[in-house]
C-alpha cells in the first residue's frame, strides 16, 4: 500500500467514512433496519435476520477502523509478537466461542446474560466490563475474516454462529446501557454507566491533589499499574478499563478507571503475588480550558487536547483484592498503600519482563494466545459459575484443529499482512448477502 | 521546514501528546536485553530513548525507570506506548523519519548513541526532533 493510500485510508473509512460520531451518523444511513439498538423484544429473539446480521457486520466493520485503525500502525514489538497471537486467538474464537456462548446462556438464561452485561454499572474492579462485552463478538468475528483470508471456510459458512456470537453481545450491551445504541461510537463516545452510589461515594471520599509532591505520586501510581495491566496480559487492553466521563455536581468531570494488576488464571502470576486482583481511580478533572474527552468501545480514553491529566485536581482510589472479593469489601486506599503498590508494580514489571524475555518466540506467542483466549471469556464464565467446567469438561484452553491450521502461516509473516486490512478496511466483517442460508 | 530557534531538525513524527520540549542524549534500543541493561544505567532520567515499534510492552522497564522521552520508528499516538507515555508524562514522538544518522542493524537511518537531541513536542499533530544548530 502506497503512502497516500495509506494515509486516506487512516483518514477515512475505506477513504469514504469520516471518524467519530460524523461517521457514526453515516454509517447508521447506510443500515437497512433498525438492529444497531438493543431492545427488549430484540435481544430475546433466538435469531436475527440475515439483513440484521450484515447491518451489525456493516457498523463493526466502521466501528473497529474507529477505534483502532491508527493502532494498526504501531509495528513490531521487540518482545511480544502481539500481531501473531491475536490473530491465532481470533481464530480459535471464531471456532469455539459460540459453544461456549450457547453453554453460558443456557446455564444463566437471557435474562442472565442481560444481567450479566450489567455488572459494570453496579461494580468496579471486575473484568466483566464493555471492553469485554465488545469484544465477545467482535473478536470471533474478526477470525471469520482472518479464517476466510487465509481460505479455510466460506463466507457463507455458519450464519448460526454469526447469529450466537452478535446475539449474546447485544443482550450483554442490553443490560449494560439499559437499551438503545448498542455501542459507545452510536452514543458519542461517553460510558458513564455507574450507579449514582458510587459516584456519591468518590465524591465524598475525593483526596484533592494539592501539592506537587501528591500529583507527581498519583501520576506514578497511575503509569505503573497501567504499564503492569499491559504487560501482565501480554501488551493488550485486557488489564485496563475506563468508563466515564460522568458529570460532577461542582462542574468538571470524573473517569472512573480500573487496572488489573493480579489475576490468578497464568502461570506467569506469582510475580505479581501480594498486589490486589484491581485497582480503580476515580478521577476527578477540573479543566479551566476546553477539552473533550472520549471513552471509546474498548474502555480508553482520549482527548483533545491530548494531555487531559494536566487537568488532574483530584483522586479516589481503591483495591479489590481477588476477583471474586464481595464489591462491599472494596476498600479505599490511602498514600503509603499506594505508594507501595506503586513500588510492587514496578518491580513486579522488571520480573515479567525478564521472564518474557527469555522465552522462546514460541512460547511467548502461546502465552499471548492463552491470556488473550482466556481474557475474553473467561470473566463471564467465572461469574456465571461455568468456567471450571469450560477448562474441564470442555476443553477451553485446546487448539482447534481449524486453529492448528491458520497458526503455521499467521506466526511466519501472515499476521502483518493479514491484521492491517482487516481493521483499515472493515475486511474481516464479510456480509452474507444474498447468499444467506436461512 | 520548520524554524526551530537556534536548532535544526533531524526528524519529524507523530507527537502523543503536548508537553514543554525536553532534551537528552538519545539511546537505541534493539532488543529486550538493550532495554534492560538501559535501565540499570547512571543516565536514565536524561536519556531519550529510541525504539523500532510503537507497542507498549518493549519499552516498559526505561518507562518505568523514567527515561527523558521517547522515541519510536513507527506507531501513531492511538497506539499503546503512545497511551502509556501520556499517562507517565514522558514526552513521546511516534513513526519518526530521520534525516540523518547512522544506520542500523537493519538499515534504518538513527541518531548515532549520545547525540544530543530535543524533542520539540509543543504542537500537535507534529513532532521533532532537533539537535543544537542552525539549519
Amino acid at each position: 500500500m502506497s503512502e497516500p493510500d495509506l494515509a486516506a485510508i487512516l483518514e477515512r473509512y475505506r477513504g469514504e467514512v469520516a471518524p467519530g460520531s460524523d461517521g457514526d451518523r453515516i454509517m447508521r444511513g447506510r443500515l437497512s433496519t433498525g438492529i444497531l439498538d438493543t431492545t427488549e423484544e430484540n435481544v430475546r429473539r433466538n435469531r436475527l435476520s440475515a439483513e440484521e446480521i450484515d447491518d451489525l457486520l456493516t457498523y463493526l466493520g466502521w466501528n473497529l477502523w474507529d477505534q483502532l485503525a491508527a493502532r494498526a500502525t504501531e509495528g513490531e514489538s521487540g518482545l511480544i509478537p502481539r500481531q501473531e497471537y491475536e490473530t491465532i486467538t481470533f481464530v480459535q474464537e471464531w471456532h469455539r466461542f459460540p459453544l461456549f456462548i450457547e453453554e453460558l446462556t443456557r446455564s444463566l438464561g437471557v435474562d442472565g446474560v442481560i444481567d450479566l452485561g450489567a455488572t459494570p454499572r453496579r461494580e468496579i474492579g471486575n473484568k466483566v466490563n464493555h471492553l469485554r462485552i465488545w469484544a465477545s463478538a467482535v473478536c470471533p468475528l474478526i477470525g471469520r475474516g482472518i479464517a476466510l483470508a487465509l481460505g479455510i471456510g466460506e463466507p457463507w459458512d455458519r450464519i448460526g454462529e454469526v447469529n450466537t456470537l452478535l446475539q449474546f453481545m447485544r443482550r450483554l450491551h442490553h443490560g449494560f446501557w439499559g437499551g438503545g445504541p448498542g455501542f459507545a461510537s452510536a452514543r458519542g463516545y461517553q460510558a458513564a454507566v455507574l450507579d449514582d452510589s458510587w459516584i456519591k461515594r468518590f465524591c465524598d471520599e475525593e483526596t484533592r491533589l494539592e501539592t506537587t509532591d501528591a500529583m507527581a505520586t498519583f501520576r506514578r501510581f497511575n503509569g505503573a499499574t497501567e504499564l503492569l495491566g499491559f504487560l501482565l496480559h501480554f501488551d493488550n487492553r485486557a488489564g485496563l478499563c475506563d468508563t466515564g466521563p460522568y458529570p460532577l455536581p461542582d462542574g468538571g468531570f470524573m473517569i472512573v478507571r480500573d487496572h488489573f494488576l493480579n489475576e490468578p488464571a497464568y502461570w506467569w502470576s506469582d510475580a505479581v503475588a501480594g498486589l490486589p486482583h484491581a485497582v480503580t481511580q476515580a478521577m476527578f478533572f477540573r479543566p479551566s480550558d476546553d477539552i473533550r474527552v472520549t471513552i471509546n468501545d474498548i474502555g480508553t480514553t482520549f482527548a483533545q487536547p491530548r494531555d487531559y491529566l494536566k487537568h488532574l485536581s483530584g483522586v479516589a482510589v481503591y483495591a479489590r483484592d481477588t476477583w471474586d472479593t464481595p464489591v462491599s469489601a472494596v476498600r479505599r486506599l490511602e498514600a503509603e498503600e499506594m505508594r507501595a503498590i506503586e513500588r510492587a508494580a514496578s518491580t513486579a514489571t522488571i520480573e515479567l519482563y525478564r521472564r518474557i524475555a527469555g522465552l522462546s518466540r514460541r512460547d511467548r506467542i502461546m502465552a499471548g494466545v492463552h491470556v488473550y483466549l482466556r481474557e475474553m471469556m473467561m470473566p463471564f464464565a467465572r461469574q456465571a459459575g461455568v468456567w471450571d467446567h469450560f477448562v474441564k469438561d470442555l476443553q477451553f484452553d485446546e487448539i482447534a484443529p481449524l486453529t492448528a491450521q491458520a497458526y503455521y502461516p499467521l506466526v511466519n509473516g501472515s499476521a502483518m499482512q493479514i491484521l492491517p486490512p482487516l481493521f483499515m478496511l472493515g475486511d474481516g466483517f464479510v456480509k452474507f448477502g444474498e447468499r444467506a442460508c436461512w | 521546514m520548520t524554524d526551530h530557534n537556534g536548532y535544526r531538525q533531524i526528524g519529524q513524527g507523530l507527537n502523543a501528546f503536548e508537553a514543554e520540549p525536553v532534551e537528552g542524549r538519545v539511546r537505541w534500543l534493539d532488543s529486550p536485553e538493550d532495554v534492560l541493561d538501559f535501565v540499570t544505567r547512571d543516565d536514565v532520567a536524561e536519556t531519550i530513548v529510541i525504539s523500532r515499534g510503537g507497542t507498549t510492552t518493549f519499552m516498559a522497564p526505561a518507562l518505568s525507570a523514567g527515561a527523558r522521552g521517547l522515541i519510536t520508528l513507527q506507531g501513531a499516538p492511538e497506539s499503546h506506548l503512545g497511551i502509556v507515555s501520556r499517562e507517565f508524562g514522558i514526552p513521546c514522538v511516534m513513526s519518526v523519519a530521520f534525516t540523518e544518522g547512522v544506520q542500523t542493524a537493519r538499515g534504518e537511518t538513527v541518531p548515532a548513541d549520545g547525540t544530543l537531541v530535543r524533542l520539540d513536542v509543543s504542537t500537535s499533530p507534529a513532532g521533532f526532533v532537533l539537535v543544537p544548530g542552525s539549519p
